[in-house]
C-alpha cells in the first residue's frame, strides 16, 4: 500500500497540467465578425476558419455530455453543419461561439438520449457508458507516484462519472476553463445561481468518495 | 487541494484535441442552403390547402340551401293565366341538386302520378275566371225621408196651486 500523500500527488497533477485554454468569449474581434459575415454570405472557406476557430471547445462540449470521443466527434461535426445551414438567421444576440456551443450541447443531448435508449434496450438497465479513462494522461512522476495518482485519477473520475447528469454536466463544463458560468448558464438553460450551487454540490458529492 | 484535484480530473475529462482533418470534413459536407423563401413555402402550401377546403366545403352546402327554401306557392297560382300543365315542371324544379341525399318529395307515388294525370287536364280544361262572373249585384236602397220634427209645449202648473200646500 501506498505511503505517498494525497497533496503531494495532487501537487503532481497539477503542474504536470497544460495551461487553460483563454476563452475569447466577450471579444468577438472584428475578424471574427468578419468571418461570420462572409460565412454568412456562402463563403465556405471562411466557415471553415471558423470550424479551426471553435473546434476544440465545441469537441470539448460534446465530450462532457457524451464521455466518448467517437461521439463527441461525430456530434461536433453535425453541430458545425446545424450551424452552417442556420447561420443566415444568426443576428448576433450572443456571440457566435455561445450560439454554437448552444446547438453543440443540444445535439449531444440527442445524441445522449438516443444513446441510453439503445444502451437500455441492450443491456436491460439503466446504465450508461462512463467516460473512458484514457483521455487521463500519466502524470510524470517516479513509478510509485504515477501509479497512486493514477489510482487517484481514477477514483476521482469514477466519482465523477457517478454523479447525476445535471451536476456532472455542470462540474466538466465549468472545470473545462472554456466557459464562464454565463455561458454555462446560456447553453444549459439555467440561472447562474443553480450552476454555481451545482459545481459546489459535484464538488461535496465527489469529495466525500476520496480518502483523507 | 482536494477541490483542485477533483477540477484538475474533471478538465483532464474533456481535455482532447480535436482531430486534424475535422475543418475539411465539416467543409466538404457544407451543403446548400435553402433560400429564404423557400421556409415559406409549407406554411403557404398548408394555407392554399385550407382555402381550397373551405371553398369545397362551402361549394357543398351552396345547392343544399337553395334546395332547402321552399318556393312560395302564390307566385305561381297568382298568375292567373299560367296554365296547370305549366305549373308541373315548376314544382319539379324544387328537387335539389344534391344527388347523394334526394329530398322526399321527388319520389311521386304511383297513386299521385295516376291522381295528377286525371287531375292535370281537368284542371286545364276548367273555364277562366273573368271579373264580370264575380261582380256582385248592385244594392238598391230606398231613399231616406227625413220629416220636420215637431216638439209640444210643456205646460207646467205654478207651485202652490195647489191647495193642500204641504211639502
Amino acid at each position: 500500500m501506498s505511503t505517498v500523500p494525497v497533496t503531494a500527488i495532487a501537487a503532481d497533477l497539477l503542474t504536470a497540467l497544460p495551461p487553460a485554454d483563454a476563452s475569447a468569449e466577450g471579444r468577438e474581434s472584428a475578424d471574427i465578425r468578419t468571418l461570420i459575415d462572409a460565412a454568412r454570405a456562402g463563403d465556405r472557406e471562411a466557415f471553415g476558419d471558423l470550424v479551426v476557430l471553435n473546434e476544440r471547445v465545441v469537441l470539448r462540449t460534446a465530450l462532457a455530455a457524451l464521455g466518448s470521443r467517437e461521439d463527441a466527434e461525430d456530434v461536433t461535426q453535425e453541430a458545425f453543419l446545424v450551424a452552417w445551414q442556420k447561420l443566415p438567421g444568426f443576428r448576433g444576440e450572443s456571440t457566435f461561439r455561445t450560439w454554437l456551443l448552444t446547438i453543440t450541447w443540444r445535439k449531444a443531448l440527442d445524441r445522449r438520449r438516443a444513446r441510453r435508449r439503445w444502451w437500455t434496450r441492450l443491456a436491460g438497465n439503466h446504465a450508461e457508458e462512463g467516460f473512458s479513462l484514457d483521455v487521463l494522461p500519466e502524470p510524470a512522476a517516479d513509478p510509485e507516484r504515477a501509479a497512486v495518482a493514477r489510482d487517484l485519477s481514477v477514483r476521482v473520475s469514477a466519482a465523477i462519472n457517478g454523479l447525476t447528469p445535471k451536476l456532472r454536466d455542470t462540474l466538466l463544463l465549468a472545470t473545462s476553463g472554456e466557459f464562464s458560468y454565463e455561458q454555462i448558464s446560456q447553453m444549459l438553460s439555467t440561472p447562474v445561481g443553480t450552476i454555481k450551487w451545482r459545481v459546489a454540490e459535484a464538488r461535496r458529492i465527489v469529495k466525500l468518495g476520496l480518502p483523507e | 487541494m482536494t477541490e483542485h484535484l477533483i477540477d484538475d480530473v474533471a478538465r483532464r475529462m474533456t481535455n482532447v484535441t480535436p482531430p486534424a482533418e475535422l475543418r475539411a470534413r465539416v467543409v466538404a459536407r457544407l451543403g446548400d442552403r435553402p433560400a429564404p423563401w423557400r421556409a415559406w413555402v409549407p406554411l403557404a402550401a398548408a394555407a392554399a390547402l385550407v382555402t381550397a377546403v373551405a371553398g369545397v366545403s362551402v361549394a357543398r352546402r351552396a345547392p343544399q340551401l337553395r334546395t332547402t327554401t321552399p318556393l312560395p306557392a302564390v307566385s305561381q297560382t297568382t298568375a292567373g293565366n299560367m296554365s296547370a300543365a305549366a305549373q308541373v315542371p315548376a314544382t319539379a324544379t324544387a328537387v335539389p341538386a344534391r344527388k347523394k341525399h334526394p329530398i322526399k318529395s321527388e319520389a311521386i307515388s304511383a297513386a299521385e302520378a295516376a291522381w295528377r294525370v286525371r287531375a292535370i287536364p281537368a284542371i286545364a280544361a276548367a273555364p277562366l275566371l273573368t271579373a264580370d262572373d264575380i261582380q256582385p249585384q248592385s244594392l238598391s236602397v230606398p231613399l231616406l225621408e227625413l220629416k220636420p220634427l215637431v216638439t209640444l209645449p210643456v205646460i207646467v202648473a205654478p207651485i202652490g196651486a195647489d191647495a193642500s200646500g204641504g211639502r
